[in-house]
């Protein structure tokens, strides 16, 4: 039985102490372990902000890519070696604003890995700059009077793009967390986790306890239907998105196996190449 | 006999202008000669004019006449722009359907005939008017008195994938126009005659060299945004790759083009994307992180002209500058700029292996002019093509009972080793942030200097290469220095005034061959940078590299068309 330390580095985070992304990084190696993916076939890929730290902490194979790109480059990866379970982790910042497009892009592709969005609503390795998701009305540095837009609804977005599996989790809810976790990556296709990931420092609306105040949950509710997609819109249009678990799945979208461009000969013989010049 | 013919096509967009330039080149190509077909194009579908220059020679010639031998209208503004570009005593053909509009004084002092064709009626008559093309083709090659049935040859060769329906049908366009009487065409005499030539290369474009390159070096995944004219290399591997497990990803923009081919190739696969200058100025952070990760990429710049949008489908090579210095921070990379069609496919070859062995994004530098036109290439050779991944790992060599591998580790020529995801024991961190050996990001107190001449000292043996290909005569004093398409025209121009001057072609750009320009620019008196931009981009980069500002000069054109023969006489001219 693999053990969640297995997956760790035991490098020491850069994040404040009780930042959520702590509980980010143990919910994967947990779900890793359990789900018992051999270390060198989990491929973590992330962005840049406090979140994109993460792929520095995983005893696996790690990229820390440019900021908002994580999705690109991970797609190429697991293109290249289906083999490998990959997940690609980021902040919100990174995924819907200036990676925003691979964000619509990468869910309408539907290339199976798993998109774990770190959201903490706010800027916080900047410093404490207003997010594409934060509130309207919320003030920092760069919107001092308040943000004058409403934010981004991430779950909506990816509904809208074709997302074969949504679903989001909150730091303080470990277990749901993990549980979630482990669907997405068990999904063959591409999913997105949304994680309520709370910033201590710079966020002091959207906190641990605002959270669990304001939080529901589907995994409770026996009677939810995650194979309904306008049952999907409808609770994350209920809910204002503030709701955790697995709201979507479509399981007809599934990708089924698929090969490794890795495995493909890069020689060629000369009669393929007579037959290659012969079609110019 | 005639040695050579050129003739420019002109119609309106969608009038299937570039399909009867190709055909006829490709009728020329049949009967022994070197063809050439330039392109003059708007960023239209429909409307606007078109044009294409075909040229067939007896010998090759990389380029084409600076006159015209026949001009075909199909449209008006044809005959109102392209008039003027006849030689004396040429031939204006025009649909009879037009009303002909000439400045007279030019015709006559020029000599040129003029004769109208019933294309249109011929095509209402025997066809409809999607078989334009075909008809241009047989009016054409009638007057230049093809044997019909190499014609026939090139006409089945296109429509055999449609039917035999089709087939018979174009056929009979093809007759009618055959069939024209041409009393008019007394005194005409532009006899085309087959020449013995035992190979006869396809028909192609730079593009497509690109893109057979890449297959053969063993190339399986492409991401890229389509974009003229760097689209056909996309073009080519989406329909080829497939069926070597390979594949091609249109992506949202440049900037998922090229951190997608970082992903692939990082995770083992040879990887490229195709692009102008718009997507290269979006893919910058993509080569920093590239170089920076020391993960090998193959990116294509087809430039084109201007900066923004530009003129999208003229010719330039005014990128040079942004490849060779650009994206924030200092890194490597390597710049190669083929200068025949046929360095496309060995120069693609090259770059792939260049990017594994250096762990750094290659770009092959290409213009419009070199992607776009149209050549009946040389026999490619097979044995030439040989693929070197530089320093990879296998996975039973890292079972030395460490868990982590030092992906980045320093050694005597800067070059670490490389593994890939999914092998045992080979873990290590990949960031674009500063790092050591093991790939994490370092801490203040580490050596940052030793990091990065790690990495940009790592390409020094490349100065000493022989980046320069040279054609010299002994006595010569001056020597011409092109690069990509500009090579073809320099060579004519030079042929044309007996060689008065030395040639040749830079084929590596970054780094420069500094060690062979260092002798060459000692040898002689005077060396002209030959480029298609305003501010004599190399030129300023070579005098800033190696010096010798006194004996460096340029030769410049940015009229978005790359040079005329007579420029480069002119220029020769003045200096000997």
């Amino acid at each position: 039985m693999a053990k969640y330390q297995d997956y760790s580095n035991g490098i020491e985070p850069t994040w404040c102490k009780g930042c959520g992304d702590f509980s980010v990084l143990r919910s994967l190696q947990v779900a890793a372990a359990e789900l018992e993916i051999p270390r060198e076939n989990l491929m973590v890929v992330s962005g840049i902000g406090c979140s994109g730290r993460i792929s520095g902490y995983m005893d696996t194979y790690s990229f820390h890519g440019v900021h908002g790109r994580v999705l690109p480059i991970a797609q190429g990866i697991k293109l290249a070696n289906n083999d490998l379970t990959v997940i690609a982790a980021g902040g919100d910042g990174d995924g819907f604003a200036i990676g925003a497009g691979h964000f619509i892009h990468g869910t309408k592709r539907n290339v199976n890995m798993t998109y774990i969005v770190m959201n903490n609503q706010i800027y916080g390795l900047t410093k404490g700059h207003t997010s594409p998701v934060s509130d309207q009305g919320f003030k920092t540095p760069s919107t001092p009077k308040g943000s004058e837009d409403l934010p981004l609804q991430p779950g909506l977005m990816s509904l809208a793009a074709g997302a074969t599996f949504l679903a989001q989790g909150f730091s303080g809810y470990q277990e749901e967390l993990i549980e979630v976790i482990k669907k997405g990556i068990e999904h063959k296709g591409f999913s997105f986790i949304n994680i309520f990931s709370p910033c201590i420092t710079f966020n002091k609306t959207n906190t641990y306890q605002w959270f669990r105040k304001h939080l529901t949950s589907v995994s409770e509710e026996e009677e939810y239907n995650q194979g309904d997609y306008q049952g999907a819109m409808k609770k994350l249009l209920e809910t204002k998105g503030l709701v955790t678990g697995v709201l979507y799945e479509n399981k007809d979208r599934e990708k089924k196996d698929e090969i490794s461009i890795k495995e493909s000969p890069m020689a060629l013989e000369r009669e393929e190449f007579q037959k290659l010049f012969a079609r110019l | 006999m005639n040695r050579e013919i050129q003739v420019l096509i002109g119609g309106t967009q969608g009038d299937g202008i570039l399909a009867t330039g190709i055909y006829y080149l490709q009728v020329l190509s049949r009967m022994g000669y070197h063809v050439y077909g330039k392109r003059h194009f708007t960023s239209r579908i429909k409307g606007g004019n078109s044009a294409i220059i075909a040229y067939g020679s007896v010998d090759k010639k990389g380029c084409p006449k600076d006159d015209m031998d026949i001009v075909m209208a199909l449209d008006e503004d044809t005959m109102e722009i392209y008039t003027k570009k006849l030689r004396k005593r040429g031939l204006l053909l025009y649909d009879e359907a037009l009303e002909l509009k000439v400045d007279e004084e030019f015709i006559k002092g020029m000599e040129i005939e003029i004769i109208s064709l019933p294309i249109t009626k011929v095509v209402k008559d025997k066809g409809n008017m999607i078989m334009k093309n075909v008809c241009s083709l047989g009016f054409l090659t009638r007057v230049t008195d093809i044997e019909p049935h190499y014609v026939e040859a090139v006409i089945v060769e296109a429509f055999k994938d449609k039917g035999e329906k089709i087939v018979e049908k174009n056929k009979k366009v093809l007759q009618g126009a055959v069939d024209y009487n041409f009393t008019s065409l007394k005194g005409v005499n532009y006899l085309i005659e087959p020449v013995t030539r035992k190979y006869r290369g396809p028909v192609i474009v730079g593009n497509d060299l690109i893109g057979l390159g890449a297959v053969m070096a063993g190339c399986r995944f492409m991401a890229a945004y389509p974009i003229t004219p760097a689209s056909e290399v996309m073009q080519y591997l989406s329909e080829h790759l497939p069926r070597y497990g390979g594949k091609v990803v249109q992506t949202e923009d440049e900037l998922a083009a090229i951190n997608m081919i970082i992903g692939s190739s990082y995770a083992g696969v040879r990887s490229i994307t195709a692009t102008s200058g718009p997507g290269i100025s979006l893919m910058m952070e993509g080569l920093g992180l590239a170089s920076m990760a020391e993960v090998p990429i193959v990116v294509v710049d087809a430039q084109r002209k201007g900066p923004s949008t530009g003129l999208p489908t003229k010719h330039e090579q005014s990128d040079l500058n942004t490849l060779y210095y650009g994206g924030h921070g200092e890194f490597p990379r390597i710049i190669l700029a083929p200068a025949t069609i046929e360095d496309c496919f060995y120069d693609t070859i090259e770059a792939f292996n260049l990017a594994e062995q250096y762990q750094c994004p290659v770009i092959i530098m290409s213009d419009a002019l070199r992607s776009l036109s149209y050549e009946n290439i040389e026999e490619l050779d097979f044995d030439q093509i040989t693929i070197n991944r530089g320093k990879i790992m296998m996975e039973e060599d890292l079972e030395d009972g460490t868990d982590s591998f030092s992906r980045y580790r320093n050694t005597e020529d800067h070059i670490s080793k490389r593994v890939f995801p999914g092998m045992k024991h080979g873990f290590h961190h990949t960031t674009g942030l500063e790092h050591g050996e093991y790939g994490f990001p370092i801490r203040p107190k580490d050596d940052q200097r030793g990091l990065t001449e790690k990495r940009m000292n790592k390409l020094e043996p490349l100065e000493h290469k022989k980046g320069i290909r040279m054609f010299q005569e002994k006595a010569n004093r001056i020597l011409f220095l092109g690069y990509g398409s500009t090579f073809g025209v320099l060579q004519q121009g030079v042929k044309k005034m007996d060689r008065v001057v030395d040639y040749g072609a830079i084929k590596q750009i970054k780094p420069l061959p500094t060690v062979q320009l260092k002798k060459l620019l000692e040898h002689y008196d005077t060396v002209v940078i030959v480029e298609n931009n305003y501010t004599g981009q190399l030129r300023k980069i070579i005098q800033a590299e190696i010096g010798f500002h006194h004996k460096l000069d340029s030769l410049l054109s940015y009229n978005g068309d790359g040079f005329l023969i007579e420029e480069i006489k002119d220029k020769i001219k003045e200096l000997i």
